[in-house]
């Protein structure tokens, strides 16, 4: 493994610095770039540094930001099994798998939906798929049956294949409607579903549930979608969408609104967010459990519950904190007193269609974040705001034209040896004071120590403040310490990449373990 | 006569934002008037050259002057020719719209996705000389032969003749970029555009939040289309900076930072002379005035401006004024009008 390493020529290698920035966006419209563009942009840079080495592109891809840039770095992984493979294969799959593990369940049906229409069936794609269903808890896979039946079934007759899933599929009707399954079939099955656990009746079920079988089920979700049918209430431990699909077309008398009362307890945190307005028409309450959501996301529901007038629910901001002191005390930096310079301008609103207060969102974050850090490690800090202002929930305003030169400078004034600058990096008003000022100070040598960190990392080149000043863009706050890591990469790439490989081989020692 | 002063009774300039030749002076006031934005299922129309706009909010609303609705080709792209209100309640027959989308057919419906965007800056002032249906049967392509030579300019050569989406969908990224580098301040309801000494255009809207729902149409669209224009004559122009006022060379940070807001105030403070010159200067002086479309509007023009208000009782909630081409044109030949 040391020897793929030693044999990269850096100097011959595509820019990581852009790389490894353009691996913290999330292809989305941004206030300066639609998403087709943004997209397009993020296929080219992957293709170019797969293509330029893939072992150090797969390496790379461990810092990935976003959930897309996983699922078009595992693409390309899987749609060219063995195009310029330079690390052992079975490291490769093994950093595919601890890569997959980090998306979403949603964009990963998405993912697999795409790897199938693109007719990408290797053996190891196939293992890799249907293990990650199949070697799942039952809690877990029976729920995605009925939640993502259609998706479910398109993958799985895909990476079975033609030949053998009329085989399995008749198996586990048997074994739905008779109960019946003799041991052959009992293994046979589990080989072409490449389980690395002992398969289990449930697993037939669910086999037989996404196709569509009208079977005699243990699975309690199965029994209430069967059930549901004929009374609506027995639905309550559905998903509310696949509930109200079975209302629509069995129960059309009954309201959309008691779909919502029956599976409140069932709905997602995601749901219960998303289609609040609709839950308190219904008059039904839901307990919103906040921790497993981003700080960025957090602070966008204030921002948009604050738009909304609605009141400001209590655990939100505790739960924030909780957040900001864990994230803070992952990072790193040194500073004797430090300037955090909050770019709260309009632009910070972002793209109002897609991103409403995304930008401001995750430059919040990690400003919380950096506070509790220099709270915990006792170093003095000053946080300068480009927008004075605040909404009566605490948070900074978003509005006005970006001045960051002047809030730059009373930072420096403060004797702030080290600048935090969290903005989307474009000055105008005027355009360019920022750098000219930057100019002075480096000429009369009282330039501080200044980190940009930028939150809109379009596919495009990141907006810089300066040539000379190191510029990260980031996703979101949790995992920012990766982040800063991949610019330690850019300046040491060999040794960064030594470390990366290096976890991945105690992560394979403890797997075989 | 009447001068655009009249017009700014309740306003104030906000702190400039510049970006290459092109400056825009916000416009602030804390008098908000409550009309709202066309809901777009509410527009449609029911022959050429017609837009019907249906007022399903609890407010009037106003549709700004020269505001284009195009349907990603599902009907033909239809434009207002001057501004126009719709009381509660109420459903508009407006029938001095004009087709700009050539040689497409069928007619638009509430349901059809729409995307809404204002007329070119030179496209205006034709708009306004045209804003009258002659009653022929071409009254509603009176744009078409305008837009066609628009396009000609900028080497689009699209068949089926006036075709605004043609130039839209040419330059709609650079047009992007273009807005995405301005932004909103507090209790802002409009604008003054400017580039190389030349006022561009003059906007206000009833409130900070219609000024929001509408900037990204208006600045894209109109100004953007300006930013296109100037771009195009970078070498002529030297794109920088309109007034370019760099902070003095300081030795220390104290007398650096004292220099920064001494270089920001004369920064404001001459981009507010210059515009204060020019438009309350002869610029804004307006002898040649006339009634509408509806009678709450008002028609302006003078060498320099068009312009179309809507009065109220208590004040204007809305008005635009944009250069005349030939004012334009003088920009584009590098000549400079100096004060």
């Amino acid at each position: 493994m040391k020897d793929f390493l030693e044999l990269v020529d850096f100097d011959q290698m595509p820019d990581l610095s852009n790389f490894v920035n353009s691996l913290q966006s999330i292809a989305r419209a941004t206030h300066h770039e639609d998403k087709d563009e943004v997209e397009q942009a993020l296929i080219k840079r992957h293709q170019e540094m797969f293509l330029a080495d893939r072992g150090v592109y797969t390496l790379l891809l461990s810092l990935a930001g976003s959930e897309n840039h996983i699922t078009t770095g595992v693409g390309l992984l899987f749609g060219l099994p063995d195009e310029g493979l330079n690390m052992p294969k079975s490291l490769e799959t093994l950093i595919i798998k601890d890569l997959l593990k980090r998306v979403k369940i949603t964009q990963l049906l998405r993912f697999y939906v795409d790897l199938a229409d693109a007719k990408i069936n290797n053996n190891r794609a196939r293992k890799v798929i249907l293990r990650s269903f199949f070697d799942a808890e039952e809690k877990d896979l029976t729920w995605w049956a009925v939640k993502y039946k259609t998706k479910l079934r398109y993958i799985m007759n895909h990476f079975v294949g033609n030949d053998q899933i009329g085989y399995v599929i008749s198996i586990a009707k048997r074994y739905a409607t008779e109960r019946m399954c003799l041991p052959d079939d009992w293994a046979k099955v589990a080989r072409l579903l490449f389980m690395s656990k002992e398969i289990q009746g449930w697993h037939l079920e669910t086999i037989a549930f996404i196709n569509n079988v009208n079977g005699v089920y243990s699975s309690p979700l199965f029994r209430a979608f069967q059930e549901a049918k004929r009374d609506i209430t027995k639905g309550a431990s559905l998903p509310p969408e696949v509930l109200e699909g079975i209302r629509s077309v069995y129960h059309p008398s009954v309201p959309h609104a008691e779909v919502l009362k029956l599976t409140a307890k069932s709905a997602t945190k995601q749901q219960t967010v998303r289609k609040q307005r609709e839950y308190e028409k219904a008059g039904v309450k839901v307990d919103a459990n906040w921790d497993s959501m981003a700080m960025h996301e957090l602070i966008k529901i204030v921002y948009e519950w604050h738009k909304d007038k609605k009141p400001l629910p209590e655990d939100i901001m505790t739960v924030l904190h909780n957040k900001a002191k864990k994230v803070g005390g992952e990072l790193s930096f040194q500073a004797i007193k430090a300037g955090i310079l909050v770019d709260n301008s309009f632009s910070g609103s972002g793209d109002q269609e897609t991103a409403l207060n995304d930008p401001i969102s995750k430059i919040l974050s990690l400003r919380y974040a950096l506070q509790e850090y220099f709270h915990q490690q006792e170093i003095p800090f000053v946080t300068e705001f480009v927008t004075q202002g605040r909404n009566n929930y605490g948070l900074p305003v978003v509005a006005g034209e970006t001045d960051l030169a002047t809030p730059f400078i009373d930072l420096v004034y403060e004797d702030c040896d080290v600048i935090y600058v969290l903005s989307d990096g474009r000055d105008n008003a005027p355009a360019g004071r920022l750098q000219e000022v930057i100019g002075q100070l480096r000429l009369i040598k009282k330039l501080p120590t200044v980190y940009h960190f930028n939150p809109v990392t379009g596919g495009e080149s990141i907006v810089k403040l300066d040539k000379d000043i190191p510029t990260v863009g980031y996703a979101k706050a949790e995992g920012f310490q990766r982040t800063v890591f991949a610019s330690i990469l850019v300046a040491e790439p060999k040794t960064a990449l030594a470390q990366i490989l290096n976890d991945y081989k105690l992560l394979a020692e403890r797997s075989s373990k | 006569m009447t001068e655009l002063k009249r017009f700014f009774q309740d306003l104030t300039l906000g702190r400039p934002q510049n970006v290459g030749p092109i400056t825009v002076v916000p416009l602030i006031s804390d008098q908000h008037f409550s009309f709202q934005k066309p809901r777009h299922e509410d527009v449609s129309n029911r022959g050429y050259g017609n837009l019907m706009f249906k007022n399903s909010t609890p407010d009037p609303v106003l549709v700004p002057a020269h505001t284009v609705y195009m349907t990603k080709r599902q009907s033909q792209d239809h434009a207002t020719m001057e501004g126009l209100i719709v009381k509660k309640g109420e459903t508009l027959d407006y029938c001095k719209a004009t087709c700009v989308q050539q040689s497409t057919g069928g007619m638009m419906t509430g349901s059809q996705e729409k995307v809404e965007t204002t007329l070119p800056i030179i496209l205006r002032e034709r708009a306004f000389n045209k804003r009258e249906n002659t009653g022929d049967s071409t009254g509603y392509g009176r744009l078409w032969n305008d837009i066609t030579s628009y396009n000609a300019g900028y080497g689009i050569r699209g068949s089926g003749g006036g075709h605004y989406e043609y130039f839209y969908d040419a330059f709609e990224k650079t047009m992007d970029e273009f807005v995405a580098e301005f932004e909103l301040v507090y209790n802002q309801v409009g604008f003054i555009v400017f580039a190389k000494n030349i006022v561009y255009g003059i906007e206000r809207f009833p409130s900070p939040g219609y000024l929001k729902s509408y900037y990204r149409s208006l600045i894209k669209g109109c100004y953007g289309a300006a930013i296109i224009d100037l771009l195009r004559q970078a070498d002529e122009l030297q794109l920088k900076g309109t007034i370019n006022v760099p902070v003095n060379m300081s030795g220390s940070v104290r007398e650096l930072k004292r220099n920064l807001a001494r270089a920001n105030e004369r920064f404001d403070g001459r981009v507010k002379d210059v515009v204060t010159e020019l438009i309350f200067g002869d610029r804004g002086k307006f002898e040649k005035s006339a009634q509408g479309h509806q009678t709450d509007f008002m028609l302006f023009e003078n060498d320099f401006f068009v312009g179309n208000v809507l009065v109220q009782a208590d004040g204007y909630p809305y008005f635009t004024f944009v250069a005349r081409e030939a004012q334009l044109k003088g920009v584009r030949a590098g000549r400079e009008f100096k004060i």
